[in-house]
């Protein structure tokens, strides 16, 4: 009979598992990259709680996605629906509910995540490249741990004081100032004058660097003015090589 | 952690998810260049299934147990196309991968990365005792 061999076929579909109290069901929703929805139930005798334990936000930030605004997108989708989205995590939960409502609910927490989770992915716009002052700390905090810190205010000769993007302890009390630019003219100006003004207190124990954003078309005008502020102009590419050499 | 090619700094990362107070080893590898383009998913409670129209020798699934997601797979086939959103393919891993450090390891021979000295990561411990 062919309902038999459906019903042995679908037999053969991943089990619920218990993890401790609580029993993870593989159902049959399965978002547009082929990611199968696990929903969780806990509870027991009469009240039960399905809730996707992160799945919709954790198959996005899969896929590389790094949204803090993504619980709150799921949580205004799934408006009116009767769910729960948690505000920090974007956990999706049903209310309590009977033994009769557990099978249903199952369902529609695991099609509340996989709508959500191909929703958030729909939306998101993949960039490769960080703002650029981000993309400078993670390598500074990658390379440098505890030995950077930003918004490094210094006197100049003028006795205008001065911040600077970011500073890097060298050892022997020498300290590296440097400025993450892009290019646009304020900030260029900016820089320079910074450099221009800390440069001529001739302080040994400082070293002044301009690393600039060399995954976009720079002018040679600009990096001409940047050449003037009496710091070593770096590309981004190069600057980790060149901080080594400082730090040596 | 950042990547560097030939001394410069590329834009692709390698970021590990950690689950240390989950009941089984679990955690996933990724690389990631503005979209996730490799990736381990070891864990048994989530899964995945190829779609029908799957290379022929790619098994349809369900993958409920360990599994990975490898570029060669699921690259685009014009090099003008942009990077795919999901990585819609997968294959099990290798039985003989049962902890972090060869998957790691493992991870790192597919996709061409050195590992430097002291710069393994380690998965953290669990944070509570139940």
């Amino acid at each position: 009979m062919l309902i038999e061999t459906v019903k042995s076929a679908l037999a053969g579909w991943p089990a619920p598992k218990a993890f401790g109290a609580r029993v993870v069901v593989p159902t049959q929703c399965i978002t547009s990259g082929g990611e199968i929805i696990h929903v969780v139930v806990e509870g027991g005798n009469d009240s039960f709680v399905v809730h996707d334990d992160g799945a919709a936000i954790r198959i996005f930030e899969d896929a590389g996605a790094d949204l803090k605004t993504a619980p709150k997108m799921v949580a205004s989708l799934l408006r009116d629906r009767g769910l729960n989205v948690h505000k920090g995590t974007g956990v999706i939960s049903s209310p309590r509910v009977t033994l009769p409502q557990l099978a249903a609910t199952i369902a529609v927490v695991a099609n509340a995540a996989r709508e959500s989770s191909d929703h958030l992915l729909h939306r998101w716009k993949p960039v490769v490249r960080k703002k650029f002052k981000e993309a400078v700390q993670d390598l500074l905090e990658h390379e440098y741990p505890k030995r950077w810190a930003h918004d490094r205010a210094v006197v100049g000769h003028s006795n205008k004081k001065h911040t600077f993007d970011f500073s890097i302890s060298l050892g022997d009390d020498r300290q590296l100032l440097f400025d993450a630019v892009v290019p646009d003219q304020s900030a260029i100006s900016s820089a320079v004058v910074r450099h221009l003004d800390v440069a001529k207190a001739h302080d040994p124990k400082i070293v002044q660097q301009i690393v600039y954003d060399d995954r976009v078309e720079w002018k040679s005008s600009d990096l001409n003015l940047l050449n003037m502020s009496g710091a070593v102009i770096l590309p981004f590419a190069s600057a980790k090589q060149a901080i080594d050499k400082l730090a040596a | 952690m950042a990547l560097t090619a030939g001394g410069q700094l590329t834009y692709m990362r390698i970021v590990i998810k950690a689950f240390p107070n989950h009941e089984e080893l679990k955690f996933t590898i990724m690389l990631v260049y503005g979209v996730c383009v490799w990736r381990i998913c070891h864990a048994t409670d989530t899964g995945h299934l190829n779609p029908l129209s799957r290379p022929a020798h790619l098994p349809f699934g369900p993958f409920d147990t360990p599994h990975y997601h490898p570029w060669a797979e699921n690259r685009p086939a014009s090099l003008n196309a942009a990077l795919p959103k999901n990585l819609k393919y997968a294959n099990f891993l290798p039985a003989e991968l049962t902890d972090f450090n060869a998957c790691f390891e493992w991870f790192c021979t597919q996709t061409n990365i050195q590992i430097g000295n002291g710069q393994m990561p380690i998965l953290p411990l669990p944070d509570r005792l139940l």
